[in-house]
C-alpha cells in the first residue's frame, strides 16, 4: 500500500486548493506561521480557504491553531465519492471565528468534521460549522469537543442540512463540552435542517463540568486536585488526538494542550 | 507500627445520619473485617475514612498515627498511607492504567525525584502476573471497558504497587467469580506484614477463606454492635444477622416501597427511603 502523501504547509498555499480525481492527500496547516501568510484575505480581513475534492478524491485536512487570533472561512466542495476528513485543533486565549462550510455536491460524497477547542483566558470562540447534503447517498459526521477555562466563552453552532430529494443521506452530530472555568461559558446549538423524509439523522449535545467521582478516584491515589483535573481533561482529549496520524504534529498538539492546562 | 484510630465517628448525608458513633482501631500487621447486611453504613465508613466529598462528618475523629485525617484532603490522606479499593471504581478515559499508576507513584516522591522506568515496568508486570491479569490491561484506559472482575483486580493491582500503610477494601469480592475471588484473596493475604494493615468490608465469608483475619466486627444501623475473632464469620454464615439483632435489641422498620429514592451507597439509599436516620427497609435482603 502506498502511504498517503502528507503536506505540512509552512508557506503561502495555493487558493483554491484542488485535489484531483482519485488523488489522496493529507494537509496540515499550522498557525501561526513564521514569515508566511497562508490565506488570501478578502476586503473584510476574513481569511478564506477554498478546497475542491474532485471525483473519488480523498483529503485529510488538519488545522492546528495555537495562540493567535483567527477569523477564517472555509468553503469545501465534494464531488462524487469524494471523502474529506477535517480536523481543527484550536488552543488559544485569543478570539477565534471559524466558519467552515462543506458542500456534498454529488452522490457518495462523505465528510467527517471534528472541531476541538481549548479556550482560555478571556477568549471568545465562535464556530459556525455547516454541512449541506445537496445530493442523495451523502454522509456526514459532525463532531465538536470543547473545553472552556477561566473566563472563556465558546459558541458552537453546528448546522447539517439535507435538501429535498437527497434520499438515503445520513447526518450525524455530536457536541461534548467541559465547562470548568470560574466564569467560562459553552453555548452549543446542534441544528438539523431536514427537508427529505428518506434519511437518517442524529444530533445531541452534552455539556458538563468535571466529574466529582472521577476526581475523588484519582485523588484517592495521591494526585492533587490540579493533577487529577488535568488527567481528566487530557483523557477527554486523548481519544481525539489519536485520530491524528502525523506523530510529530500529534505530540506538538498534546504538549501544547498539557502546557496550557498547567 | 502505624495505627488508624476512629473515635465516635458520626456521619450524615443530606442531613440524615448514617454512621452513629463508630469506634475502631487498626494497627499495621492486622486485618480487620466489617460484616453486616445491606444498608448499615459499611461503604459510608470506607468512603468517609478516605474523605469522599459527599459525606459530612458531624462528630468524632479519624487519626493516623496521631494526625487528624479529617483536616487534610483526599490526596494527602492517600500519600500518608491510606488506600481505598472501591466497590465501583470510576472509568478514566484517555489515560492508560500504566500511566495512571506511574503518576500516582510519582506523586509520592519528593520533588525532583523520578521513578526509574525499567524498575516500574518490572514491578507492574510482576504485580499484573500475580493477579493473572490480561497482558493488555495495564495499557488500556483506566477501567474503561473492564468487566466487574477486571476492575476489582485493577484495584488490587494499584494497592500492590502503591504499598499503603492501610487499605480499606470495600466489597472487593462482589462481582468476582470463584477463581478471581481466590486470586484476589491470595494477593491481599500475601500483603500482610508489619507495615500493612487492612479493613475488609464484605457481606460474605467466602473471600475470608483465603485471608487470615485478626478481628471481625458486625455493623448494624450505623454502629459496630459486635466484635470478635474468626469464629464470628462461621456463625454469621450459618445463622445470618438476626441473632445479633436480637442480642442487641434492634428491630427492623416496616417496609415502605412507595416513593423510593435510589442514589448513593446502600446506607444512603435506606436513609432516603425511610425518611429517617434509624433502620433501613431492606435489612434482610
Amino acid at each position: 500500500m502506498v502511504p498517503m502523501a502528507t503536506i505540512k504547509i509552512d508557506k503561502p498555499a495555493p487558493n483554491p486548493i484542488v485535489i484531483e480525481d482519485s488523488d489522496e492527500k493529507q494537509l496540515i496547516h499550522v498557525l501561526p506561521l513564521q514569515n508566511a501568510t497562508l490565506y488570501h484575505k478578502n476586503n473584510n480581513g476574513i481569511k478564506h480557504v477554498i478546497i475542491t475534492l474532485e471525483k473519488a478524491a480523498k483529503l485529510t485536512y488538519l488545522l492546528w491553531q495555537k495562540a493567535c487570533e483567527l477569523n477564517v472561512r472555509y468553503d469545501i466542495y465534494l464531488k462524487q465519492d469524494a471523502e474529506l476528513t477535517f480536523y481543527s485543533m484550536t488552543s488559544s486565549n485569543e478570539n477565534i471565528l471559524m466558519n467552515p462550510t462543506v458542500y456534498l455536491q454529488e452522490q457518495g460524497a462523505k465528510v467527517q468534521i471534528m472541531n476541538v477547542f481549548l479556550a482560555l483566558g478571556k477568549a471568545e470562540v465562535s464556530c459556525d460549522s455547516n454541512i449541506l447534503h445537496e445530493q442523495g447517498s451523502t454522509i456526514s459526521n459532525h463532531e465538536s469537543y470543547i473545553i472552556a477555562l477561566d473566563q472563556a466563552v465558546v459558541k458552537v453552532n453546528n448546522n447539517s442540512k439535507i435538501v429535498k430529494g437527497a434520499k438515503g443521506s445520513n447526518a450525524n452530530q455530536v457536541t461534548k463540552g467541559l465547562n470548568i472555568g470560574d466564569n467560562s461559558q459553552i453555548i452549543a446549538d446542534p441544528n438539523l435542517f431536514i427537508e427529505e423524509h428518506d434519511v437518517i439523522a442524529h444530533h445531541g449535545a452534552a455539556i458538563g463540568s468535571l466529574n466529582k467521582d472521577e476526581l475523588f478516584y484519582l485523588m484517592s491515589r495521591g494526585l492533587t486536585e490540579e493533577q487529577a483535573s488535568k488527567i481528566i481533561i487530557m483523557g477527554f482529549l486523548q481519544p481525539l488526538l489519536d485520530h491524528i496520524t502525523d506523530e510529530l504534529t500529534k505530540t506538538e498538539i498534546k504538549e501544547d494542550f498539557e502546557h496550557k492546562l498547567k | 507500627m502505624s495505627i488508624l484510630k476512629i473515635k465516635n465517628l458520626r456521619v450524615s448525608v443530606e442531613g440524615k445520619e448514617i454512621l452513629k458513633g463508630i469506634d475502631l482501631e487498626i494497627k499495621t500487621g492486622e486485618f480487620h473485617v466489617i460484616m453486616g447486611p445491606n444498608g448499615t453504613g459499611k461503604s459510608t465508613l470506607a468512603s468517609t475514612i478516605m474523605g469522599h466529598f459527599k459525606y459530612e462528618v458531624t462528630d468524632g475523629e479519624i487519626d493516623l498515627d496521631g494526625e487528624n485525617l479529617l483536616e487534610i484532603p483526599v490526596d494527602k490522606r492517600s500519600r500518608k498511607g491510606l488506600f481505598l479499593a472501591m466497590q465501583y471504581p470510576s472509568e478514566i478515559s484517555g489515560v492508560t492504567n500504566a500511566d495512571f499508576i506511574k503518576t500516582a507513584l510519582q506523586a509520592r516522591l519528593p520533588e525532583g525525584e523520578h521513578i526509574p522506568l525499567f524498575k516500574f515496568i518490572k514491578t507492574l508486570d510482576k504485580a499484573s502476573n500475580e493477579l493473572k491479569m490480561h497482558s493488555d490491561l495495564p495499557h488500556r484506559y483506566v477501567n474503561v471497558g473492564f468487566s466487574g472482575g477486571e476492575r476489582k483486580r485493577n484495584e488490587i493491582l494499584q494497592m500492590k504497587i502503591l504499598k499503603p500503610k492501610f487499605a480499606i477494601l470495600d466489597e472487593i469480592d462482589s462481582g468476582l467469580d470463584v477463581d478471581a475471588l481466590r486470586i484476589v484473596g491470595e494477593n491481599v493475604s500475601s500483603m500482610k506484614n508489619s507495615d500493612f494493615g487492612a479493613l475488609i468490608i464484605t457481606h460474605y465469608e467466602r473471600l475470608l477463606d483465603y485471608i487470615d483475619v485478626d478481628c471481625v466486627h458486625v455493623m448494624l444501623d450505623g454502629r459496630i454492635v459486635k466484635s470478635g475473632g474468626k469464629e464470628l464469620i462461621a456463625q454469621i454464615d450459618e445463622k445470618g444477622y438476626d441473632w445479633i439483632k436480637d442480642e442487641v435489641g434492634l428491630v427492623d422498620e416496616p417496609i415502605n416501597v412507595i416513593g423510593k429514592v435510589s442514589v448513593g451507597t446502600c446506607a444512603v439509599k435506606n436513609v432516603l427511603d425511610t425518611g429517617n436516620g434509624t433502620n433501613g427497609n431492606n435489612k434482610n435482603r
